[in-house]
């Protein structure tokens, strides 16, 4: 893939992150919710700088129909895959995916997409972790509402407990 | 009326402040929710209730000197919450924003 290319979702791509319908692996949600149809391959490795097999799940997503050249007009979507659940992944990087799908749920997808991004950029360590899991809970607190931060922390922290 | 000074600063004062009331209420759509908000919300009514202070300067002469002192009381008092407020809002913004 070339790192000039530049990836938009899919109307595929669009309806899983609002519905889960093809049930995609939580490490491809998340390279999928980083897709902006602005960003190219190489703005999308300086964002998920952690994510080494990024391109792989880049293919994967193209594959799968859930994202496409920005380039190209049309795209036929190929029947629900199975692309992207390998399972192969850290038990920190899977944590890291579900604190992203859990702040997601809880505040939403357009606050879940900076949190994404944000989680993206930190190490799989359970101290990056948990500073990362603070800063979402102060920033929700600020400008979202006290409760739902609260609902992020508690849940978070129960994710990190079963580290 | 007679002009003075404390007559000019008196009339700035009432229009700086009402400029304040029109940019605190402009502003809350703009504004996001959780503590931002709720602090918004305070100092928006902080505003008004200084407006109305000062929208009554010129009836101060009328007023008993007991009455008027607890008025002057009450607006440094609600003068210093707001600042406290503001201050604290200007941290928990700063906070986020280095992270």
């Amino acid at each position: 893939m070339e790192l000039t290319t530049v990836l938009k979702k899919t109307v595929k791509g669009i309806e899983e992150l609002k519905t889960r319908k093809y049930n995609l692996s939580q490490a491809l949600r998340m390279v999928l919710i980083l897709i902006d149809g602005k960003s190219d391959v190489a703005a999308l490795k300086k964002k998920a700088i952690s994510l080494a097999e990024l391109e792989d799940y880049l293919k994967d997503l193209v594959t799968g129909g859930y994202i496409q050249d920005q380039n190209e007009f049309t795209h036929d979507a190929p029947a629900p895959s199975t692309v992207g659940k390998t399972g192969n992944e850290s038990p920190t990087t899977m944590a890291k995916w579900q604190i992203v799908d859990m702040v997601r749920d809880v505040v939403g997808a357009e606050f879940g997409e900076r949190a994404t991004k944000r989680f993206m950029e930190i190490d799989d360590t359970r101290k990056a972790l948990s500073k990362a899991l603070d800063q979402c809970f102060e920033y929700i607190e600020l400008t979202i509402d006290s409760k739902k931060a609260k609902t992020v922390k508690l849940k978070g922290v129960d994710i990190l407990k079963k580290l | 009326m007679e002009f003075s000074l404390t007559l000019v600063l008196d009339i700035a004062a009432v229009a700086v402040m009402l400029y304040c009331l029109w940019s605190v209420i402009s502003q809350k759509k703009n504004i996001p929710g959780g503590k931002i908000g709720t602090k918004w919300n305070i100092l928006t009514g902080l505003v008004i209730f200084f407006s109305l202070g000062y929208l009554a300067m010129p009836f101060f002469s009328e007023i008993s000197p007991e009455v008027l002192r607890l008025i002057i009381s009450a607006v440094f008092f609600f003068g210093a919450v707001y600042v406290l407020i503001t201050i604290n809002l200007l941290k928990s913004i700063i906070k986020v924003l280095v992270q």
